[in-house]
């Protein structure tokens, strides 16, 4: 039987077949025995439904059933058009539409901070590229023996006077040995021009009002001066280690060399002697920096003297160094006027990158895995530093530092020299997701190795004795108070 | 219009009427059917020419005569074999067997529409209604009549099932019979 056919059997019954559709059918009928088998089984119903009598009964049964479905689903339309296959194809695609806008955002959300930590390391590449290329151009200047000159005639450019210390830049022309070297020494040139600008024009300032020259200032010029002397002399002797802060790591005379600014500041008001502001933590931190410096310099000075005489043609080592006590004591008087050092430390965070560098991350925007982060430790007083985390039950776990520039191992029973950064692997409180199972660490600096560690970790730290400022890398903390000769504990909380 | 004939079409009609008889098993009887239906369209029915006509005009023939053979082996026993004492004789007026029979099989159709769903029962009331299948369309708003014949047809499906398979009551000694039958033949 023909499907097209079975499909107009109902009318059959009803009586409800056209003529035409008749006619198609019983023609179908005589040539077909099934199809003539339905139509004949169909008579039956064809016969109950000719009544009148039945006819009307079934069709107010349907009426009642109509009436009532028409009441029970009376959001017909709504419902109606919202089951057509093209309402349906809408609404489907605005749904993929709508999740795959969640997603992207969530994507974004996600992702952007990670994004913008690769554009932050890609534009570190490219600096330390432009920086490269410095190197390379200077690599390519005439022999070393000429860098004296090339020094003089930056000197005569820029027509700004070296200070009688400056006058050590004499010093490479016997570093011809150290062609390795050359790039430091260019940024060594570049750092004393920069360095002697500013004094010359700090210098200038007091001039102009007739009031006497900042020792401060001078200080640091001398102690920069001293260190490129120093440097010079190291690569003449190799077996010499660097005089100024030989353990203080880049990011420590980095840090040093920022706080150009706010001694600028100060030595202006000095010198117009107006009242200083309250010193900041990170001036508590580096306070006094300039003796210590000088107290290194003078007994590495002494020590070597005699190296130095030799490889100093012009620079009077008795005259440097009756200058130099002169600025220091002139500036411990200053420097003590003006701050006084503090206890504490900087902490900052690194992280790895994807092109195995290593950048400055910052410790309230660390997302994803903790595993490779680093916590950078820098005291400004030599002493023992631990880092210890609470793993619950008043159990603290210690975490081993490791010392940033050689990574040879732990520094020796927590002992650390001032400024020098000591790293804190943060997986060892991680996961092996790398997520952080513990939120906070505990870091303890002491002058003297700590016998009852129990003592200090447990209670809290009360932070009115602490003084916080961060920067946008770091994180200052010191405790003003001197009297004080407790640990300095600091709590650092790992946000996520 | 066809080009058939009358004569055409009731030589064809025999074929289908003698086979539709054999499947419904009354194999012995096939031809005696076939040949009162075609006597009945002769003699009362020589007018009725017209294919549309004749064929449904011979369905019902075929009907009465069949469910004339059902009764009269009713009544002589040969569905449950008891004694044609027990039952009364042919009255001349309505046969009220048939009515009950008819008013069951109503009862029983307005149960299986009730169990439909809202469409099928709607396409089935328009029909009652005498609406024709272009009607249809335009009251439901389709664009194809094809859609309506695809309703109808599983509506018509659905419905035939929830009626047991048949329109007819099927009578049960029949079937006992039957297998009697085929059992000793």
């Amino acid at each position: 039987m023909s499907k097209s056919w079975e499909q107009i059997l109902g009318g059959y019954a009803t009586d409800t077949l056209t003529e035409e559709e008749k006619r198609q059918l019983f023609e179908a009928a005589l040539h077909d025995q099934a199809l003539f088998d339905t139509l004949a089984d169909e008579e039956a119903l064809k016969a109950l439904l000719a009544d009148p009598q039945a006819r009307q009964q079934i069709l107010e049964s349907l009426h009642a059933s109509g009436i009532s479905q028409e009441t029970v689903a009376s959001r017909p339309r709504r419902v109606r058009w919202f089951r057509r296959p093209s309402t349906l194809a809408w609404a489907g695609s605005l749904a993929a539409m709508g999740l795959a806008l969640i997603f992207g955002w969530q994507m974004e959300k996600d992702w952007a901070p990670l994004i913008q930590q690769e554009q932050e390391v890609e534009r570190s590449v490219s600096e330390k590229k432009v920086k490269d290329d410095k190197q390379e151009a200077f690599r390519a200047l005439p022999a070393p023996l000429e860098n004296r000159e090339q020094v003089a005639a930056l000197q005569s450019r820029d027509e700004i006077p070296f200070p009688s210390v400056a006058k050590l830049p004499s010093v490479p022309a016997v570093v011809p040995e150290a062609d390795d070297d050359r790039a430091d020494m260019a940024e060594s040139v570049d750092h004393l021009r920069q360095v002697q600008g500013a004094l010359e024009e700090y210098r200038r300032v007091p001039e102009e009002e007739g009031g006497p020259l900042s020792p401060f200032m001078e200080d640091q010029v001398v102690q920069d001066s001293k260190a490129f002397v120093d440097a010079s002399q190291s690569q003449v002797e190799p077996q010499v280690q660097p005089s100024i802060m030989p353990e203080a790591d880049e990011v420590g005379q980095s840090e040093a060399f920022k706080l150009a600014p706010a001694r600028e500041l100060a030595a202006a008001q000095v010198a117009k002697e107006e009242p200083l502001p309250p010193p900041g933590a990170l001036d508590l931190f580096y306070a006094g920096i300039g003796a210590d410096k000088q107290k290194t310099l003078e007994s590495k000075l002494d020590s070597k003297n005699q190296t130095f005489a030799k490889v100093s043609n012009e620079v009077s080592m008795s005259e440097a160094k009756e200058e130099n006590s002169l600025i220091t004591q002139g500036n411990r008087v200053g420097g003590e006027a003006l701050i006084q050092r503090a206890k504490g430390i900087r902490y900052s965070f690194l992280r790895t990158s994807a092109k195995k560098e290593e950048e400055l991350a910052d410790g309230q925007n660390i997302t994803g895995d903790w595993r490779d982060v680093r916590l950078a430790i820098e005291p400004n007083e030599a002493g023992f530093l631990y880092v210890f985390a609470h793993v619950g039950m008043g159990k603290w776990q210690q975490i081993e530092g490791t010392t940033r520039l050689e990574r040879r191992g732990n520094p020796e029973d927590g002992n650390v020299q001032a400024f020098q950064s000591v790293e804190f692997r943060l997986g060892v409180i991680t996961n092996r997701f790398g997520q952080l199972v513990i939120s906070s660490v505990v870091v303890l600096l002491s002058p003297t190795a700590i016998e009852n560690v129990g003592k200090w970790l447990n209670g809290s730290v009360s932070l009115s004795e602490l003084q916080i400022e961060r920067t946008d890398d770091s994180v200052y903390v010191v405790r003003p108070n001197p009297t004080l000769d407790t640990p300095l504990r600091v709590d650092i909380t790992l946000e996520e | 219009m066809s080009g058939l004939t009358r004569e055409d079409i009731v030589r064809q009609l025999r074929e289908r009427i003698v086979a539709f008889a054999t499947s419904r098993g009354v194999r012995e009887s096939a031809e005696d059917f076939a040949q009162d239906v075609l006597m009945v369209l002769h003699e009362k029915y020589p007018h009725v020419t017209e294919l549309t006509e004749l064929v449904p005009l011979s369905f019902q023939i075929l009907r009465y005569k069949m469910l004339d053979q059902h009764r009269k082996m009713m009544r002589r026993g040969e569905y449950n074999q008891e004694s044609i004492d027990d039952h009364p004789l042919v009255d001349s007026s309505d046969d009220p067997s048939i009515q009950v029979e008819q008013k069951e099989r109503v009862t029983q159709l307005i149960a299986a529409l009730q169990q439909l769903g809202e469409r099928c029962q709607k396409l089935f009331r328009l029909k009652l209604e005498g609406h024709t299948f272009p009607e249809i369309l335009n009251i439901f708003g389709e664009r194809s009549i094809n859609t309506i014949y695809t309703w109808d047809s599983r509506c018509r499906k659905q419905l035939l099932a929830l009626m047991g398979g048949h329109w007819e009551a099927q009578p049960i000694g029949g079937n006992v019979q039957r297998r009697k039958r085929e059992t000793e033949g």
